[in-house]
């Protein structure tokens, strides 16, 4: 212990470099200091907030937009999945190779090429012989990108995307349209029922761990399973197939500008198949004018004419002007308010029945009939049909029709009487279906719609009845009679009861009518148990000899032929031809 | 404050019925470490709560441990160990070599020995044996020639080179700080000491600007002259030697450095240019501390910190779970405390009994303080991120114990100081 007896000399401490010290570290700390403060009380709030955006992520959901399926669930557009391809030479190492190989890109290409179907020399110049980030090909499909995959040669990297797509084609781009570029609905129903369409998921942002990992908080079960849900439409693909060949053909034939067919369900107002001509490929909507993306059938308006002759003889019955079996005298031509009016072949047909009436589609005799109405009534009962007003419909949105206001109506007696055969106000191709499918039913109002979702919003709604069902019977039989012996006889079909009425209308421009015609025809069957009816309006062929009869018979026709079909109707071979009276 | 209960007989020893007196179990020196200790193995909780195995409660045992040891380090008069430290300085040196042989690879580092039950990081004993060796040294003689300098560096450079190409490039910056404290502290000329330091200033002008250079080489010519007797000589010496340096500092740039240790020095400046990569951790800290706002998230409920946002926060990034968790007040607590420990430190180093105890106390103060300095300086974003941990809060076990064994130190050195002598 001695040695540490002698206790050693300490050198004066200078004071100087202790105060230097001292200072020096004071000052490092003041800088600490004045850092926290800025990043704590000052950034705080912005650093919060960058704090829980770089937590959590958005959930970038693939399918962007439901499937659309035709009522036995067949495909007409869905979201598929593509691929591109991106290339990082830098990086190209084949499984197997030591970590450090790296391989050349021809030797990736020659790999590559078979799968692809992409000669050599294209792939090579791809590369341009740039090291990484390389876009190499875009609209992989699903399977050669597994195949791509499979090679698992890494530089190689595999970008999912969807594109829409239509299977169909052409056969469905009037009613579900297309989407665009961006994945926006541009026409039809991917346009119209864009809302229902859309997958919206529940959370767009979850919140994830320092490793990706999605965490539990905030979110339910439910954000992570997918939403397989399709909008599924009421129309049958094999009869829009037949009615779309049938449109076509018939179009082509009498060189149309368009054509438009529908089959509807008149109980329940479900589409079965809407078609129109010309038509486009959806998948290459950047092809064609964009004219043809209009819904025309329910946003254009035309003169029915002579198919709605049926809607105002039912209208007479029921307000009692004329009689089931009473007649009218038809002298070829009648003089309304100072204008002489005509029938098509400007030839009279004497004393003749109402089945008769719709049989040779007299204007004279339908005149005569609805000059017994009061114009006053007469055009509360066209306002209660609903001739200017919307439509209900999951379709395009509707155009409501035009009528004329009601004391021009009532103080002109030229606008009564050419209402009494069609003219002189309009209506959607639509609207006529709708008014035809209410004779059909009984006299009930329905609503045209092609999807099933629609169908549960509107079914719980009361209709209203515009027709009693005796009226509607009565004139449904008349219509028969058009089938089986007047101008719809083209689309009599043995040993089923269909009923019919032909119409063809020139076309009015700036006021006064043209060479150009609409030819339509409406047809209801089967008459003894009223199930569907079916509308075919070609407009403006342009051969001659173009009449409803003749134009837009056939289509019905076929139409019909493949209805009976698909929907499986039982012929009735005993009640035919024992229900038309003769006059 | 420690006149009130002398422990020393009139010789600066303990009396024998006064070595089982516990007074020293309560010092500040040792319970702000601790404090430290149970604070950060409470944030190492949070940071691994949601992993398998936590490192926590080997954290804080461990730091009991070290309360413990320091505690009774403390009765181990200094001067009795002298004839020791020779031999443990060889043994570092030799546990230094065996991690270039044996040791474990960490992230592109080797820095572990594995020993069988634990592993053990040579560098952290190396600063403490280096301190201890460096004061023995220069405990001898006051430096006045350069021959004087020669053993003191020597002593400093071998451990340096081996920790340097490890590499660790944040302990070898710290044996280079406390050399220059320390010789400071013995009373070299002002001059030398800044010939020395500025090495590191010429190093950088020379990467940066060389321009400056055709100034800055005869300034230390100048500095040089002013200080020896010998002034032709001695500032020839100091020039040519600054004009090494600056020849050997792009061949340490280009092989000493790795490639990310490069990007670490200057990333710190713009932390956005390389987000994900280098920068991440920067940005991330920062995003940590200043989202804990005054009062912080509370301890166990950090969002960032639960969550392993910024890897390797138990380690040299601990800070940022407290300044998330705890908010400015808990960081401005922890500032203070460590304060207060240096000014202790630094205290005790002004009225430790002989010189050799005074220069161990001021290499210990002045490790601790470089250490708290560069490594919050990197996690609040105005220094380079350089590996250095955090003293008494960043995980790691040989760091902690040997961090308590030089407060142990400490203590003893206070035991026998002049003050405490009645």
């Amino acid at each position: 212990m001695k040695k540490y007896k002698k206790i050693v000399r300490l050198i004066p401490l200078d004071q100087r470099r202790f105060k230097f010290i001292y200072i020096f570290s004071l000052l490092l700390i003041f800088c600490l200091f004045g850092r926290l403060v800025k990043l704590q009380v000052f950034n705080a709030s912005d650093l919060q907030r960058k704090a829980r955006l770089i937590q959590s992520s958005k959930t970038n959901s693939l399918k962007k937009r439901r499937s659309i399926v035709d009522r036995n669930n067949r495909l007409i557009a869905y979201d598929k999945p593509l691929y591109k391809l991106w290339a990082h030479p830098k990086h190209f190492n084949f499984p197997g190779d030591s970590i450090n190989k790296v391989r050349s890109i021809e030797e990736v290409i020659e790999k590559l090429s078979p799968i692809l179907d992409i000669n050599d020399e294209i792939l090579l110049g791809k590369f341009n012989n740039k090291m990484s980030g390389i876009k190499v090909l875009d609209e992989i499909p699903e399977e050669k990108a597994e195949k791509i995959k499979n090679l698992q040669i890494s530089g190689l990297d595999l970008f999912k995307y969807s594109q829409r797509y239509y299977p169909q084609g052409e056969l469905y781009s009037n009613l579900v349209g297309f989407v665009n570029d961006e994945n926006k609905g541009s026409a039809g129903l991917e346009l119209h029922l864009e809302n229902q369409i859309k997958v919206f998921n529940k959370i767009n942002f979850i919140k994830r761990g320092g490793d990706g990992t999605p965490l539990p908080d905030n979110s339910a079960p439910s954000d992570f399973i997918y939403d397989y849900k399709t909008l599924g439409l009421t129309i049958d693909s094999k009869l829009q197939k037949a009615s779309f060949n049938a449109l076509s053909k018939q179009v082509s034939k009498w060189k149309a500008k368009k054509g438009f067919a529908i089959v509807m369900d008149v109980t329940n107002g479900r589409i079965l198949s809407l078609v129109t001509v010309p038509s486009y490929d959806p998948n290459k909507f950047w092809q064609y004018d964009s004219e043809l993306f209009r819904g025309w059938y329910s946003q254009d308006l035309f003169e029915p004419g002579s198919t709605f002759k049926p809607i105002n003889l039912a209208l007479a019955l029921e307000e009692k002007v004329i009689q089931k079996d009473g007649l009218v005298e038809d002298v070829g031509k009648i003089n309304v308010g100072g204008w002489t009016l005509y029938n098509w072949d400007k030839k009279g047909n004497g004393y003749i029945d109402y089945p008769k009436v719709l049989q040779v589609s007299s204007n004279v005799a339908m005149i005569k009939i609805m000059q017994n109405l009061d114009p006053p009534i007469y055009w509360d009962w066209l306002k209660k049909l609903g001739i200017n007003k919307n439509l209900e419909t999951d379709l395009f949105e509707s155009t409501a029709g035009q009528l004329k206001r009601k004391d021009l109506f009532v103080n002109q007696s030229i606008e009564p009487a050419v209402t009494s055969f069609g003219k002189g106000f309009s209506i959607s191709p639509l609207k006529l279906v709708q008014l035809h499918a209410a004779l059909a039913n009984g006299g009930f109002e329905v609503t045209p719609h092609v999807t099933s979702t629609f169908e549960e919003r509107v079914n719980k709604n009361s209709k209203k009845q515009f027709f009693s069902q005796e009226v509607s019977k009565t004139v449904l039989e008349w219509m028969e009679s058009v089938v089986d012996e007047g101008s719809g006889s083209g689309a009599k079909i043995e040993g089923y009861r269909i009923a019919g009425k032909t119409g063809t209308s020139q076309k009015a421009l700036n006021g006064s009518y043209t060479s150009k015609k609409v030819c339509s025809f409406v047809a209801t069957l089967p008459v003894n148990d009223p199930k569907y009816a079916v509308l075919v309006v070609v407009d403006e062929p342009s051969k001659s000899y173009a009449y409803g009869s003749t134009v837009a018979v056939p289509v019905a026709r076929e139409i019909i032929e493949s209805l009976i079909v698909i929907e499986k109707i039982p012929p009735n071979i005993k009640d035919h031809g024992m229900i038309v009276k003769k006059p | 404050m420690f006149r009130s209960f002398s422990l020393l007989n009139k010789r600066g020893f303990l009396s024998k019925k006064d070595k089982l007196n516990r007074s020293f179990l309560f010092s500040p020196l040792l319970l702000i470490p601790l404090f430290l200790v149970i604070i950060s193995g409470l944030l190492i909780k949070s940071i691994q709560e949601n992993l398998i195995t936590s490192n926590y409660l080997d954290h804080i045992l461990t730091g009991f441990l070290g309360y413990f040891l320091a505690f009774f380090i403390s009765f181990i008069p200094l001067e009795r160990i002298r004839k020791y430290l020779g031999p443990f300085y060889l043994c570092t040196l030799m546990s230094l070599l065996l991690v270039y042989f044996f040791g474990i690879s960490v992230s592109g580092a080797q820095r572990w020995l594995n020993l069988g039950i634990f592993s053990f990081q040579p560098s952290e004993v190396a600063k403490l044996s280096t301190v201890l060796t460096l004061a023995l040294v220069l405990d001898k003689k006051i430096i006045s020639t350069i021959r004087d300098l020669v053993l003191p560096l020597l002593v400093v450079v071998i451990p340096w080179v081996l920790i340097f190409f490890q590499p660790d490039l944040g302990t070898s910056l710290v044996l280079l700080v406390l050399t220059g404290v320390m010789l400071y502290w013995s009373q070299m000329a002002i001059e030398w000491i800044l010939i020395l330091v500025f090495c590191i200033l010429t190093s950088i002008l020379y990467l940066s600007l060389p321009t400056l250079l055709i100034f800055w080489i005869p300034f230390i010519g100048y500095l040089a002259y002013r200080s020896s007797k010998k002034k032709i000589i001695f500032s020839a010496l100091a020039i040519s030697f600054h004009l090494l340096v600056a020849k050997l500092t792009p061949i340490l740039w280009q092989y000493g450095l790795k490639e990310y240790q490069k990007d670490r020095l200057v990333l710190f400046l713009d932390p956005n240019r390389d987000p994900l990569g280098g920068g991440y951790h920067l940005i991330q800290s920062q995003i940590a501390i200043g989202s804990g706002g005054l009062f912080g998230t509370g301890l166990l409920r950090g969002k960032l910190t639960n969550l392993q946002f910024i890897p390797e926060q138990h380690t040299d990034f601990i800070f940022s779970a407290l300044g998330e968790e705890l908010g400015f007040v808990g960081c401005i607590i922890v500032l203070f405390l460590f304060f207060f420990l240096i000014q202790k430190l630094i205290n005790t180093a002004t009225i430790a009994r002989t010189n050799f105890e005074s220069l161990i106390v001021i290499g210990i103060a002045s490790t601790f303080l470089f250490q708290i300095i560069i490594n919050l300086f990197m996690t609040i974003g105005l220094g380079p991120v350089t590996g250095i941990p955090l003293p008494f809060m960043s995980y790691g076990r040989t760091s902690l114990v040997t961090n308590f064994i030089s407060i142990g130190f400490v203590l003893s050195i206070l035991k026998r100081s002049r003050s405490l002598r009645s």
